[in-house]
């Protein structure tokens, strides 16, 4: 289990007082919670979190724009939380970062296994692109990592996480993807 | 038949109208012993004429002793002519002469012919005349010719009349025609029915809506055969009082066919007298099925449209409380640590929550649009997860669980949405039945709107359903159950008529519910 220094976002109280206790009981550590997107970009810039978890719809700056903000800056993996379950702009923004969306209402355990994907999605990501020979953007290698995912999980017979972890531990590198069978 | 009153006017009118003076019968009285002697040699005349025209012989069927017996009509009629006695009981007589004439068919124009012939001979025989002096000749010709001009007037009037009542009874008979098709081809019920319950008109739509034909014999009442047993009583009182001889105007009650399939109908009465020389009822019935079906479509989908709304926005809200919720009680757990109450309390208050979620989720999911995920699977995939999707609520119940396939049930459906169906039905069958449950699949080949399609019928061992239940099954908030939404079978039938399917209820196999399912094979919808 990794520990990770997370920023939380949410416009309610409840949310932010509970993501910030029971975070701290999965080992991460919450290093700013804020309660609008303005606040969000203001603290990734000063705590320089490793993940953000927010919500989408918030007063001032919501969810996606401060994200959009702060991806101008730095590539960080993002679990949003939202009430709906389909947001257009969220899938245009997942076609090249890390983006693991979770519809409320959620438990502690589906959080937890959002952000060990999100941070491991982000992991391989990272390594695959300094690997990458040029001209291989973002887009590109997103779009393998989502590939390789999804064929690991056929091929291992292995939920998300599982493949994200399979993929890791093994250090399958891009050019093993580019060319993996596919059955 | 022209009347008496009438034929007196024309007659004084035809007189008028040819100048006919007093002056005139007194002269034809004067002339009358003159010409009597000739008359004979006139008739013989007369007859010796229709002889040589084919048409007008045409008439005289009887041989000698009809011409003989005709011979001596003209005699009287010439004696009646010449009595200067033109009163009521004359022109009674020329006129029913022209009535004969009519009767016979004999063309009008030889009834002229043979007038204009009898006027040259009269008028031969004043000219002739011996004894008259010149002014007598003129006087008499005059009088004659208004005399002869009325009669030939009077026969015109008969015929005048034929001719009306033969346009007459062709109009009617044309309306009569008309009548009967307007009839037959009306898109509502219409009968006629005798004091005794008996059917003496029914036209073809009453023959379609509800098999009713006309029937003299008397079985039962036709309101006992036709009539659904709870509007009975008021069928039969307006019936009642429309034999009375009120009209009823605009009621509703239901027919019922021998499928014991049931019509709505607005009726109206209307008493009828003289209809086979006693009083009956027309009865005309519009069926309002469709209309009460378009009404109750437009109601739905009303309904349909503001669930729907509302709850997209009720559900979004209620997902951000009820996360609120969900935040505060695990925060709770954290504080009560051990506290095995407690802890049971919280996790008694979680399902309530999501209880509360997946009955805004059933509401969305009816209500809301349907998108359709379709790909080639077998169905029985979907049942299965179904079935294990249960587990939680068929633990600690005795259950049996069989699958009774004969053919193939390869359907392009929506996988999650088809799985949610199963899910529906199962769940309903586990609610309804006592332990030990029984629950079966049977699927067989079948074909819908022409297509292969299959049949999958899902049978339980429990206590059935009622007439009540068998009519609101499928009624979106209809429920038996203390708990649940009364939304599953109405998001059934929504996942079934979206994949292009139908769902029904069958007579089970055994003594529980059915509920089949037909899907078209292997097309995509």
């Amino acid at each position: 289990m990794v520990a990770l220094r997370i920023a939380i976002a949410d416009d309610e109280r409840d949310m932010r007082d509970y993501l910030a206790r029971s975070l701290p009981r999965l080992g991460h550590e919450v290093v700013a919670a804020v309660e609008n997107g303005r606040q969000l970009v203001q603290a990734f810039e000063t705590q320089h979190p490793e993940l953000v978890i927010t919500d989408v719809l918030m007063p001032e700056l919501d969810g996606i724009d401060a994200v959009q903000q702060i991806w101008q800056q730095s590539e960080l993996p993002i679990v949003f939380l939202s009430a709906s379950q389909h947001n257009e702009r969220l899938k245009s923004a997942n076609a090249e970062h890390v983006i693991v969306s979770l519809q409320k209402p959620i438990r502690l355990p589906v959080l937890s296994r959002a952000i060990e994907i999100a941070h491991g999605k982000y992991l391989l990501q990272t390594r695959w692109l300094a690997a990458g020979v040029a001209g291989d953007d973002a887009r590109t290698i997103h779009e393998l990592l989502e590939s390789a995912i999804s064929m690991m999980q056929q091929q291992e017979t292995l939920d998300e996480l599982g493949a994200i972890q399979f993929l890791e531990a093994k250090q399958i590198s891009l050019d093993a993807i580019r060319h993996w069978p596919t059955t | 038949m022209i009347d008496y009153h009438t034929l007196m006017q024309r007659f004084y009118d035809l007189q008028k109208y040819v100048g006919w003076q007093p002056g005139d019968s007194e002269r034809i009285r004067e002339l009358a012993p003159h010409i009597r002697e000739h008359f004979p040699a006139i008739i013989d005349d007369f007859y010796l004429e229709i002889e040589r025209h084919p048409e007008a012989k045409r008439v005289i069927t009887g041989g000698q002793p009809q011409i003989d017996r005709l011979k001596s009509t003209l005699l009287l009629w010439l004696e009646d002519l010449f009595s200067g006695n033109y009163d009521a009981d004359y022109v009674a007589r020329h006129w029913r002469i022209g009535r004969r004439h009519v009767e016979i068919s004999l063309l009008q124009v030889y009834v002229f012919a043979a007038l204009s012939r009898l006027r040259q001979r009269l008028t031969d025989l004043v000219c002739h005349g011996t004894q008259f002096s010149w002014d007598e000749k003129a006087a008499f010709l005059a009088s004659l010719q208004r005399l002869l001009d009325i009669d030939a007037a009077l026969i015109q009037s008969a015929y005048d009349e034929e001719l009306l009542s033969q346009q007459q009874a062709y109009e009617r008979l044309r309306s009569d025609t008309l009548f009967r098709n307007v009839v037959d081809s009306a898109g509502c019920i219409m009968l006629i029915v005798r004091r005794n319950g008996t059917i003496a008109f029914a036209n073809a739509f009453a023959d379609k809506v509800a098999h009713i034909v006309a029937n003299d014999q008397i079985a039962d009442h036709f309101v006992n055969q036709f009539v659904v047993i709870e509007d009975r009583e008021k069928f039969t009182a307006k019936l009642q009082r429309s034999l009375a001889g009120e009209t009823v105007q605009d009621f509703e009650a239901c027919l019922m066919n021998q499928l014991e399939q049931h019509h709505p109908i607005l009726w109206n009465f209307r008493p009828l007298e003289n209809y086979e020389e006693e009083l009956v009822v027309l009865i005309v019935g519009q069926d309002i099925s469709t209309l009460h079906q378009a009404q109750s479509q437009a109601l739905q989908a009303e309904r349909l449209a503001i669930i729907g709304r509302m709850s997209a926005g009720l559900a979004h809200e209620a997902r951000n409380t009820l996360q609120r919720m969900q935040a505060c009680s695990e925060m709770l757990e954290f504080e009560v640590g051990s506290n095995r109450e407690a802890l049971d309390l919280l996790k008694r208050m979680q399902t309530a929550q999501d209880e509360l979620l997946s009955m805004f989720e059933d509401v969305k999911g009816y209500a809301g649009p349907v998108k359709l995920d379709l790909a080639l699977h077998d169905v029985r995939d979907a049942w299965r997860e179904a079935w294990q999707l249960l587990q939680r609520e068929r633990r600690e119940r005795d259950v049996t669980f069989t699958e009774h396939v004969v053919c193939d049930v390869s359907c392009y459906i929506d996988r999650f949405r088809m799985t949610q169906l199963f899910r529906n039905l199962f769940e309903n069958s586990l609610a309804a039945c006592s332990d030990p449950v029984e629950i079966s699949v049977h699927c067989e080949p079948t074909s819908l709107h022409g297509q292969p399609a299959v049949q999958i019928s899902v049978c339980d061992n429990g206590p059935g359903l009622n007439a009540e239940q068998r009519q609101r099954i499928f009624e979106p908030f209809y429920t038996t159950r203390t708990r649940g939404t009364g939304l599953g079978m109405a998001i059934a039938q929504r996942i079934v008529e979206t994949h292009g399917g139908t769902i029904s209820l069958g007579n089970s196999r055994q003594r529980g519910a059915e509920i089949i399912v037909t899907l078209l094979l292997r097309t995509s919808v």
